[in-house]
């Protein structure tokens, strides 16, 4: 009886103690005793919000525990973002980024939070970034359109998803690099990009191609090239931008974050259970088959270096284009 | 006919207990998020996605559009009842279809808007089956100088269509487009009028502007006459339309249905547009246009048909283009795509039974929900008998239960009481709300579209008058402004 006593207070000891001294390890060791919260700051129904509710239809199997997804749209992603940053680090609050509210609003209005208030936990995937123009148009390939735009200055029409959005960031960069200029026209978001295709408003513009495909199947839009760091798996003809000669990279990605603070290990523990969901079957068949999209899992190193050199990039642009 | 064979096989899909099920579901849950302000359809869908995840393609679209054309049907019925406009589209139906209920024919108003609805979604309904792939074209034929011309058309319609003077409405129509610019600019991304709070960066809501403005200016109002009950004291004639408001209305219900139809078919704003605009065709030619404003029939008839034939030819770009008009059909493409369909040129070729299951389900679904909306007239109108003491803070809770729903954000609750107050202060001084509502809505687009046909035309003005849907819209808005003018000449030489 009383050493069965002494044996408890010494493990109650031993407990105290190590709650002490390893007090981030233990507590990365128990984490999580409860649901985590994935804050989305975009509207429910994006391609964001579906990833993640796809993705996470397994994090009880690797994390242990659920994880709750709250959608938090508004401010182009700056309300979501913020409330984010100020949540306690304990690993429990995580935001999903994308470059809006988290490279390009930072780093060129000062707005909403960037690398420097969250620690990264790893990438999803993420969409590329395709030139897209009418296939009535006289050039074929990418080279041709740069050459007609440079010989017929204002004369190409750039329809974007909106002003600072991924298609017009790229052509920012594009032109930046090439000279080509162009009479650029945002619209709101990309279906009336895609009105404005069929409509023969505009003859190129660069985003995500999912809402293009069938225009792109019928031979009325062409793909000239892709933005990605190398060759789509789906479209091994096209070539890459970087490829021509035109070191611009595009992605809309899908990555999971910490408010700056967060302990190390949970970190890794949260990268790790990320990795794991992505390589699951089932998530992988319902990103591709319904989205057609693939999986780019990047861990924390990794994910910070991709996202700092887009940051950096972007504040660059910044300086360039706003006065 | 090669429609009614397609149309046929789509019955059979439509007709089967799961399809029948869904739609059911879908009308209901439609019905319901209708008649509560603040959560929206697109809103109840983008929630409801996830769970068609593991639903067949049929099922989930049949739910989903059913959610959508529903909540058309059930957007009336706090217009007509509290002065609360359930969805942007049934701003119109407040003028005078509340009129009708202080003076007792809320049955009537209500009864009138539900069959209405019927009888606009069915037309609707038929003209997407045969005309569907034409109407597309049309729709794309409107660029951004088309679009800009229809909302000054559509904004001078709405100065038009209100009871006061006409200085009163442009006043309140320039107020409403200042409203309008709050949030990002559209083409360099700079930030007007938000004080710095991440929460003005999006405009206002339209939603929480409308409760504001409608609701509880209205609650403010009344609260100054002590016995408060009179307003709804009259007894209640009647739960349904007469025959003699059925001689009053066929036509508007015909006019509205095809106005909803082809304005519906543009993507963006078609719906609202569409609903105030057959509401100022009404009035121009009504043999009784003093009656517009007090409670006529016809106010109520003619936008509830355009809204609800609106919300059936909206489907047109998405199912023949793949083209989104507006965020709910957006969500409704996103459920295509989770699914793995890609909505677009092939759709009918690929998958006529989804489109043709789809289509048929409508007409179905319609005749359910008239069903359903028609006894619901009797206990909506009995909600009136409560004191209005009661009445108003039901009101109240509502309108704050709606506001905070449209983002989670206490902050839209006191822009709404804001609102609140200048709707008050504005009934104080005369000036009209509607006009002012309809300019909030319509100015970030009106905008927007100025800029896109400025930056494609190199800063060229002349686009508005060259291209000939552009100038046709403008020479009718000009007519419209000069008509006053016309009026005042022609009375003057008649004397």
């Amino acid at each position: 009886m009383r050493r069965r006593f002494r044996r408890k207070s010494f493990f109650c000891f031993i407990c105290v103690l190590l709650s002490v001294l390893g007090f981030q390890s233990v507590q990365a060791q128990e984490f999580p005793t409860k649901p985590v919260t994935l804050v989305i700051p975009l509207s429910a129904g994006g391609s964001h919000d579906l990833t993640a509710r796809a993705v996470l239809t397994v994090a009880k199997k690797y994390l242990g525990q659920p994880i709750v997804i709250v959608n938090k749209p508004g401010g182009g992603g700056a309300i979501g973002t913020e409330a984010v940053a100020a949540a306690a680090p304990d690993g429990y609050t995580l935001l999903m980024g994308w470059p809006g509210s988290s490279t390009t609003l930072p780093a060129v209005e000062g707005r909403s939070k960037g690398p420097d208030d969250f620690v990264p936990v790893c990438l999803l995937n993420y969409s590329t970034t395709m030139i897209v123009v009418r296939s009535d148009l006289p050039y074929k390939t990418f080279n041709q359109f740069l050459d007609w735009g440079k010989a017929n200055p204002g004369k190409l029409i750039y329809g974007t998803t909106g002003v600072w959005g991924n298609s017009d960031v790229a052509w920012k960069q594009i032109s930046k690099l090439t000279g080509i200029s162009a009479k650029v026209v945002p619209y709101n978001g990309g279906g009336p990009v895609v009105i404005a295709f069929l409509g023969d408003q505009i003859d190129a513009t660069a985003m995500a191609i999912a809402p293009l495909l069938a225009h792109i199947r019928t031979g009325k839009l062409r793909i000239l090239a892709s933005l990605g760091e190398k060759r789509e798996g789906l479209w091994p003809d096209i070539p890459t931008a970087r490829e021509l000669g035109v070191d611009v990279m595009n992605h809309n990605w899908r990555g999971v974050m910490a408010p700056k603070g967060t302990p190390r290990p949970i970190v890794e523990k949260l990268a790790l259970a990320f990795k794991k969901m992505t390589e699951d079957k089932s998530v992988i068949t319902m990103i591709k088959e319904q989205f057609g999209d693939d999986m780019h899992y990047k861990g924390p190193e990794e994910f910070a270096k991709y996202w700092r050199d887009e940051y950096e990039a972007h504040k660059e642009l910044g300086k360039l284009y706003k006065k | 006919m090669d429609f009614l064979a397609n149309l046929g096989n789509g019955f059979v899909i439509a007709l089967t207990p799961g399809s029948l099920f869904y739609c059911g579901v879908g009308v209901i849950l439609g019905t319901a998020i209708g008649v509560l302000p603040g959560l929206g359809p697109a809103a109840t869908i983008a929630l409801l996605l996830p769970i068609t995840f593991k639903m067949e393609a049929v099922s989930a679209l049949i739910m989903l559009a059913g959610i959508y054309y529903g909540a058309m049907y059930g957007g009336s019925t706090t217009s007509i009842l509290l002065n609360i406009p359930g969805e942007a589209a049934s701003v119109v139906t407040c003028i005078d279809g509340y009129q009708m209920a202080r003076k007792g024919r809320a049955g009537r108003a209500l009864g009138m808007s539900a069959i209405g609805s019927f009888i606009a979604g069915t037309i609707s309904l038929l003209g997407v089956s045969i005309v569907a792939p034409s109407l597309a074209a049309f729709a794309l034929k409107f660029g951004t100088p088309e679009y800009f011309s229809l909302v000054i058309l559509g904004l001078l319609m709405a100065v038009y269509l209100s009871e006061e003077s006409v200085i009163k409405g442009l006043i309140m129509c320039v107020a409403g487009l200042l409203l309008g610019t709050v949030g990002i600019d559209p083409v360099f991304g700079a930030q007007r009028f938000t004080f710095g709070l991440s929460k003005l960066v999006d405009g206002f809501d339209f939603v929480v502007v409308v409760m504001g403005l409608f609701g509880i200016s209205e609650i403010l109002c009344n609260m100054e006459t002590p016995e408060i009950r009179d307003v709804f004291k009259t007894a209640i004639k009647g739960l349904y339309p007469t025959l003699e408001d059925w001689r009053r209305c066929w036509a508007s219900v015909l006019r509205g249905s095809l106005i909803g139809f082809f304005i519906g078919v543009l993507p963006g704003g078609g719906g609202i547009i569409s609903s105030f605009a057959s509401y100022a065709v009404e009035k121009r030619i009504s043999k009784h246009p003093e009656e517009f404003g007090r409670g006529a029939i016809e106010g109520v008839a003619a936008p509830e048909s355009a809204n609800n034939a609106a919300s059936t030819s909206s489907f047109i770009p998405l199912l023949t283009l793949g083209v989104p008009g507006n965020s709910t059909i957006a969500m409704i493409f996103v459920a295509f795509m989770i699914h793995g369909i890609k909505p677009g040129p092939f759709l009918i070729r690929e998958h006529p039974e989804l489109f043709w299951g789809l289509l048929a389900s409508m007409y179905i679904g319609n005749i359910m929900l008239l069903g359903l909306n028609l006894p619901l007239v009797g206990m909506w109108v009995r909600m009136l008998k409560v004191p209005y003491r009661y009445l108003a803070v039901l009101v109240v809770v509502i309108c704050v239960v709606g506001a905070y729903s449209v983002s989670n954000s206490v902050f839209d609750v006191g822009v709404m009481a804001v609102f609140g107050v200048i709707g008050y202060l504005l009934r104080k001084a005369g000036l009209p709300s509607t006009p002012f509502v309809l300019a909030i809505i319509l100015g970030p687009m009106l905008e927007r579209n100025l800029q896109q046909a400025l930056i494609a035309s190199g800063g060229d003005l002349l686009v508005f008058f060259q291209r000939p849907i552009s100038a046709t819209l403008l020479s009718i808005a000009g007519l419209l402004m000069l008509s006053p003018l016309v009026r005042i000449y022609w009375r003057r030489s008649h004397q």
